[in-house]
């Protein structure tokens, strides 16, 4: 079975006329992690809110495990970290990666105890108290990482979650994404702009071309696990940032 | 916060610098400034009244005022409470049926936009004019200054509410991503999100809600109210003794903001605005 499918997804917007996927095919096995990189309005978060049930295709069909994004979605099979953290900024840290799992009823030792085994693994255990406000942005989005991961998902859907931070930031949380990733053995689905963050968390890196959105090419990535800071500067690290931005100048002249 | 988790704030983050922000200045705008104002213009005040020996049934000085008002107080101090319980009576139930209303309404747009028209219309009425058709309804009791008071505060909080309510965000995505239900979804993000939004509605609404009580007290209603002490004081030409009654309605009024600001800042304590002033 496959983490994720797509098969000739597509995706009109009939009120603004715009054709913003077609015929888009993709599979990524469970456990492996694929950037989705592209121009700007090119489908990339289009093609996350498919598979994360946020918006319905208008042909073609998207699979979860296997199953449809309704069925995966009610039956929480993924978590969602969005591009801004969409912290409820009323509740604490803590309140906050407890909210999946107080909508899903569990009770509240169980909860708790899960929480703060989350906010441990992206290390924010001293500030499970504090407002969502009195952190800075990449704290918010480690918060928001580890809400997604409460509900023990085995899908991720990750939309250009470290876009707003700054390089030093977004290069500390890429790495510990990799050591939460290898901790756990989700299937991520990452949504980026940048292509040094997409070849160094990836197993696989699809490159999509626009107008309307479809997937241009799929490269792997051979990199040996886990990754670390040293990673970057592997000489095949190069070759395959090489190979990545040459197949998103294509995609950008098709 | 202390210091150690400030410290490890910064070292965990980078981009943490903005979160330092030391206010340790001296409230010179907010409380110095005013203050000297206010002595300065009682000052003048007092000197005016002296060096032109105005008459007391005219204008009574600042001194003469303070006297009365400590000979009054315990009255004063009855008459404000009676004042109060009505002009609090008239904001709860105002509040409550206003919140209501827009938590209800809020799906149906249509009904909403014209319920937001009726209420524009409403705000910009003179309510004064309604009192007479109260004391039809009520009699001359304090029921009927508490309706006044809720028909005041009604629409302007039904407009803070509505405003609340309506707003969407990327939070809702997030409620649908986890598969929360309707309710939940209401109690978890719509109501809280709104509150912002009530609380800015009730500082507005509850310094309207004593005008509105004092000035329907006025034009009659329970003779032990602020209100109805002014107008009998006013016929009989005790101006001092007015004038000790308006201090009262003066104090009731900051007591009254200063008690939406208190809950204000507990209630919103997680808000930006908690964080940029």
């Amino acid at each position: 079975m496959l983490g994720l499918r797509a098969e000739g997804l597509g995706k009109e917007f009939t009120t603004a006329g715009v054709l913003a996927l077609r015929d888009l095919n993709l599979e990524v096995e469970q456990g492996g992690f694929m950037s989705v990189i592209g121009p700007s309005g090119c489908g990339k978060s289009t093609l996350l809110r498919i598979f994360s049930d946020l918006a319905e295709p208008t042909s073609g069909i998207a699979e979860v495990n296997g199953k449809s994004p309704r069925e995966a979605r009610i039956a929480r099979e993924f978590g969602v970290v969005f591009q801004s953290p969409n912290l409820l900024a009323w509740r604490t840290v803590l309140r906050n990666v407890m909210l999946p799992l107080q909508v899903m009823g569990i009770d509240r030792a169980e909860r708790q105890q899960t929480a703060h085994k989350m906010l441990d693994l992206v290390g924010l255990s001293e500030f499970a108290r504090h407002h969502p406000l009195q952190l800075s942005g990449g704290m918010q989005q480690r918060v928001a990482i580890a809400r997604a991961l409460s509900m023990n998902p085995s899908v991720l859907f990750m939309d250009e979650p470290f876009g707003a931070l700054d390089e030093i930031t977004r290069d500390r949380l890429n790495l510990e994404l990799m050591r939460i990733w290898s901790q756990l053995s989700a299937t991520i689905l990452f949504i980026t702009h940048s292509i040094t963050e997409a070849v160094l968390l990836s197993t696989q890196v699809a490159v999509m071309s626009g107008r309307p959105g479809h997937i241009h090419k799929v490269i792997d990535i051979d990199l040996a696990h886990p990754r670390t800071a040293e990673t970057r500067e592997d000489p095949r690290f190069y070759k395959h940032v090489l190979d990545v931005r040459r197949a998103l100048t294509e995609a950008s002249h098709e | 916060m202390s210091d150690t988790t400030l410290a490890d704030a910064i070292q965990a983050d980078t981009d943490s610098g903005r979160r330092l922000r030391v206010r340790a200045e001296i409230p010179w705008l907010t409380i110095v400034a005013p203050a000297v104002f206010f002595v300065a213009f009682i000052g003048a005040w007092e000197l005016l009244v002296k060096v032109r020996d105005i008459h007391v049934l005219l204008l009574p000085a600042p001194s003469v005022i303070w006297r009365q008002f400590v000979e009054d107080f315990s009255l004063l101090r009855v008459l404000a409470k009676n004042t109060a319980i009505e002009s609090l009576k008239g904001v709860l139930i105002g509040a409550v049926m206003a919140i209501g209303l827009a938590g209800l309404v809020q799906p149906v747009g249509w009904l909403n936009k014209s319920l937001l028209m009726y209420s524009s219309t409403i705000k910009a009425l003179p309510i004064v004019a309604l009192y007479p058709l109260c004391t039809v309804f009520f009699g001359i009791t304090s029921a009927a200054v508490v309706a006044m008071v809720a028909i005041g505060i009604t629409p302007i909080m039904y407009t803070f509410a509505a405003r609340g309510f309506s707003g969407t965000s990327q939070e809702d995505d997030l409620m649908r991503s986890i598969s929360a239900g309707r309710f939940i979804r209401f109690r978890f993000l719509v109501l809280p999100r709104a509150l912002p939004y009530v609380m800015a509605g009730m500082k507005t609404a509850v310094p309207l809600s004593i005008i509105v009580a004092i000035i329907s007290e006025y034009f009659g209603g329970r003779v032990t109210t602020l209100g109805s002490h002014i107008r009998r004081e006013s016929q009989q030409l005790h101006t001092p003794e007015m004038w000790s009654a308006i201090v009262m309605a003066c104090l009731l009024g900051i007591v009254a903001f200063g008690a939406v600001s208190l809950l204000d800042r507990y209630f919103l304590r997680w808000h930006t605005s908690r964080r940029d002033d």
